[in-house]
């Protein structure tokens, strides 16, 4: 039995969950607190951004995580579509809301970082606008969930419009380099290692472990929810007839 | 040490502030939903309607 079928079963995932849930959100507490005591309190001020690079430590890994929730939806969607996995879609449905959030707040961040640094709160440049794209693919995705009664046409668009909408992660990530950006240019992830000092890229690379593990922690929570609410939707369809 | 007293400061507790006040939001609503949905189910299950498996956990076990 393949680690996908063994899963695919829900009550096994459920025991599963149950088992490793009150880990995660340990370790998420842990690593949020270290990150937070290495980002505000031992890391230095950046010499031309002062105190102003602190808030990095919450914007950065805020975009990344969007990026990599919105990976899963679409990976998800596939499995569904492919596979027909049944905790495919609960996976990409659960995932969306905390991915939105994610990028609500790297696109809130950014323009809090880019006021006292570029003068402004906004432009309409490459990675700053297909960012903006993804928190629409995110609306949308959430939207044709909403939109649609019948559960399993809507696991199918909304699979469709993850899968279709992935081409923005690599826009976004590659935006930098391919067109001309106020954004800086990728000083991590990236040919050649990192750029940026060791005592900022120490808080920040916790702090991008804390947010994965933050996104883990309600994922596996709200696909547990998930799972309860299609449950409930069976229930009620049974009682008023609709299933026989 | 974070310096309270520098330039642009406003900037960054507003960018801690609003991190703090979307994700609080988001594991208040996970909460609230997760609990819902499980006093939903308790119902159900009283009434009969629904039947947890055999080993299943309630969908309450979690924190």
């Amino acid at each position: 039995m393949s680690s996908i079928e063994r899963f695919a079963n829900p009550t096994r995932f459920l025991k599963l969950q149950a088992a490793v849930q009150p880990w995660v959100w340990a370790i998420t507490i842990a690593l949020f607190a270290i990150g937070l005591y290495l980002g505000l309190v031992r890391s230095p001020t950046d010499y031309q951004q002062g105190e102003t690079v602190r808030i990095m430590y919450v914007h950065v890994p805020a975009a990344w995580s969007a990026l990599m929730v919105y990976s899963v939806m679409a990976l998800a969607s596939i499995v569904a579509i492919v596979f027909r996995h049944p905790l495919a879609d609960v996976a990409a449905r659960a995932a969306a809301p905390i991915g939105a959030c994610f990028c609500f707040l790297s696109l809130a961040t950014g323009s809090l970082w880019g006021k006292p640094m570029w003068g402004t709160w906004w432009v309409w440049d490459a990675r700053l606008t297909s960012m903006f794209v993804l928190f629409l693919l995110y609306l949308g995705y959430m939207a044709v969930w909403q939109a649609i009664d019948d559960p399993r046409r809507a696991a199918r668009v909304a699979a469709i419009v993850a899968i279709v909408g992935f081409i923005n992660v690599p826009i976004v990530k590659f935006s930098v380099d391919w067109w001309y950006s106020l954004h800086q240019p990728a000083s991590v992830f990236r040919m050649g290692g990192p750029t940026i000092h060791k005592d900022l890229l120490m808080p920040l690379l916790v702090m991008g472990l804390a947010y994965t593990f933050l996104f883990l922690a309600l994922h596996l929570k709200s696909m547990r929810t998930e799972i309860g609410a299609r449950r409930i939707r069976q229930a009620e369809l049974a009682q008023t007839g609709a299933i026989r | 040490m974070i310096d309270f007293s520098a330039d642009h400061i406003g900037f960054v507790v507003a960018s801690y502030a609003i991190t703090l006040a979307v994700l609080g939001g988001l594991l208040a609503w996970e909460f609230a939903r997760a609990r819902a949905v499980h006093r939903r189910l308790d119902a159900l299950e009283r009434d009969g309607l629904v039947r947890r498996k055999p080993g299943e956990p309630a969908v309450r076990e979690t924190t």
